[in-house]
């Protein structure tokens, strides 16, 4: 795991030392440019100053300790261009030049010099610029010195200070730690510094997030629980009187009420796991170009055996081939749910209509029943989960419109629900967003 | 026993019908809130089993509405909600009784024959009338400690007329009793019940009152 507190500390010990380096760096060229404007004129003086006559150092005067301290040297010419006078072999190599201040590199060296002609002679006041360097990199170093011996101290300051701020984290952290599952309150943003703040803010709309959704779920807990009651309080009567039955006329009829009481128990409790099972969104993943025609004809296909056990007609109108963008399984499930819910509700030798069509670029499934319709009040509650309308055709869960909803919302699909325009049945219709 | 059954579960309301039928008592059965007030004005029955999440008018407005109107029967309430304020509401609206979904329909029918017997004054479950001896749970009658053998209906009738000696029911108070709505009485189905009683029982245990009904009379006779 990488440390926040020790990656914050480098970095700024680096950007320090970086500091330090450039404040010697200028130190060193601003102490150059002094000391060179400072032994241009000491050379231009010890030139300036020479006796005249025939050259002998000791006789000029000259301060010799100054000469070698400063690495000082002295050429002297005759008219004739001929060296008369050196004050050090190492100065050799360097020839007569012009007038005035230049910069000369030889072998070993570089050199400033001042060259003059006087009356009888041409004197060159030569210095290494080594010793100018090393007066510059000595100005440099008594600066940087005692800023870098500072580095160990700043250095454990800002570990400290680092460590007092980043607290706030590992407050946060014991915070959060701190919960049971069920504490989604959101967390209090007064201690906490505004860096941490976004933090704070995404954590605290994901609790409320999870608050809701877990509210939700509880909602559904209880009411399926509650819904389970009534297929088990109809399986527990119907058992009872399969076990008193002491014929076998009443004991064929009590298994066969017991039999249609666990269908029905499983069908809620498969409608349950269904609405359970469809969170309201999709994830991409579960995407994919759908075949309504193929849809639409294998559910129709599959609902036609239920259907004739009630000699109910259900038939496919128009089937062209469309496609929409969803999953295929879950469509498949709201088709097939609305296609139980008309088989349900038509009369015995009942008519069922299944229309697969296209209309502004949306894709609709339309089916219509001949069974006794939903009056206009009650079309939006249908959706709710549970609700069974008064006198409702038996063996409903009160679930199926509840999924087909939520299906239908997963694929920004709307809902229709209108009056058959033949007689009193219902026309669903699913209409898909446009492509 | 007569019980109007309230209740829209149409697999519940069979088999609850079937099953307290199977006890010897006549269930009628109602799938909506909405008829039960018609129901008792147009008949005489012992008892109500209300569910109380009802279509139309819900199983606590008729039970405001009973009590509203001095109707003293016994109210058992079925129920799915089990939060206890819904069975407090249940109560203080006026139900004797409640029962929480899933229930046993043993249970069911004792506490119906508990509501009826209290209602009718009694504490001992069994009617003992002289030598006469009748428990209505187990529909055993015996007669100076000799087990009877008697048919449903006779023991109704029986039951019914034993519930207040002394009492004169008409015989279409009986049929009412013995038949729920929908079966076919013959004529001199209580005649037929009556014989086969006298016939196990005694001539003189059940009096005709002419133009009246029948009678136990308070004190049986010991010879009978």
């Amino acid at each position: 795991m990488r440390s926040m507190r020790n990656r914050l500390l480098l970095k700024i010990l680096a950007a320090l030392i970086l500091g330090i380096a450039l404040s010697s760096l200028g130190v060193y060229f601003m102490a150059r440019r002094e000391v060179n404007e400072l032994f241009d004129q000491q050379l231009r003086q010890i030139a300036d100053s020479l006796p005249s006559g025939s050259f002998n150092a000791a006789g000029a005067g000259l301060s010799l300790n100054e000469m070698r301290d400063e690495d000082f040297a002295l050429q002297i010419f005759s008219h004739g261009g001929e060296l008369v006078y050196s004050s050090n072999p190492r100065v050799s190599e360097v020839q007569r030049i012009a007038s005035g201040f230049s910069t000369i590199a030889t072998t070993h060296e570089r050199w400033r010099i001042y060259a003059v002609q006087q009356p009888d002679r041409f004197v060159q006041v030569l210095q290494p610029t080594s010793v100018r360097s090393a007066h510059a990199a000595g100005a440099a170093w008594r600066v940087s010195i005692p800023l870098s011996l500072l580095l160990p101290g700043l250095a454990l300051v800002i570990w400290l200070a680092l460590r007092t701020e980043l607290g706030a984290l590992a407050r946060l952290a014991t915070a959060v730690r701190s919960r049971h599952s069920a504490s989604l309150h959101a967390v209090s943003d007064l201690e906490f510094p505004s860096e941490i703040q976004p933090l704070i803010d995404s954590l605290n709309d994901l609790l409320r997030r999870l608050a809701q959704s877990l509210d939700l779920l509880r909602a559904f807990t209880a009411d399926a629980a509650h819904e389970l009651r009534t297929p088990l309080t109809a399986i527990r009567l119907q058992s009872q009187l399969a076990e008193r039955a002491d014929n076998n006329d009443d004991r064929r009829i009590a298994f066969a009420d017991l039999h249609d009481g666990l269908a029905r128990a499983a069908h809620l409790i498969d409608q349950l796991l269904t609405l359970a099972r469809h969170e309201p969104e999709l994830s991409a993943s579960q995407l994919q170009r759908v075949d309504l025609h193929d849809l639409v004809t294998a559910t129709v296909g599959e609902r036609s055996a239920i259907a004739a056990q009630k000699n109910i007609d259900i038939g496919l109108i128009e089937s062209p081939q469309l496609f929409v963008q969803g999953n295929a399984a879950a469509l498949q499930i709201l088709l097939g749910n609305l296609i139980d819910n008309a088989i349900r509700c038509s009369p015995v030798s009942g008519r069922i209509n299944v229309v697969l069509y296209r209309v502004d670029q949306r894709c609709v499934i339309e089916i219509v029943d001949n069974g006794p319709g939903i009056p206009a009040a009650d079309r939006e509650r249908v959706f709710h989960r549970f609700y069974r309308r008064p006198g409702s055709a038996p063996g409903g869960s009160g679930l199926g419109l509840a999924i087909v909803r939520r299906i239908a919302d997963q694929h920004a699909a709307t809902i229709r629900l209108d009056d058959a325009s033949i007689g009193s049945g219902l026309r669903v219709r699913i209409i898909f967003p446009e492509l | 026993m007569r019980i109007l059954l309230v209740e829209d579960d149409l697999m519940i309301g069979r088999s609850v019908q079937r099953g307290l039928m199977q006890d010897g008592m006549t269930v009628d059965w109602l799938t909506d809130g909405d008829a039960v007030e018609r129901a008792l004005q147009d008949h005489a029955f012992d008892a109500l089993l209300l569910d109380l999440g009802l279509p139309g008018k819900s199983g606590l407005q008729i039970i405001r509405e009973t009590r509203a109107q001095q109707n003293p029967l016994p109210i058992l309430v079925i129920t799915a909600q089990d939060a206890i304020e819904d069975r407090v509401a249940g109560l203080d609206a006026g139900a004797d009784d409640y029962l929480t979904k899933p229930f046993d329909l043993n249970e069911l029918a004792a506490r119906l024959r508990a509501l009826v017997r209290r209602a009718s004054g009694r504490v001992d479950p069994h009617i003992e009338h002289g030598v006469l001896r009748l428990n209505p749970a187990s529909h055993e009658v015996s007669l100076r400690d000799q087990p009877i053998l008697l048919s449903a209906r006779e023991f109704a009738v029986l039951h019914a007329l034993l519930e207040r000696p002394g009492h004169v029911l008409s015989r279409a108070r009986l049929e009412e009793k013995l038949y729920g709505w929908g079966h076919g009485i013959e004529s001199n189905a209580i005649e037929v019940h009556i014989h086969a009683l006298r016939k196990k029982l005694g001539q003189s245990i059940i009096r005709n009152v002419r133009g009246v009904g029948y009678v136990v009379d308070k004190m049986l006779d010991n010879r009978a």
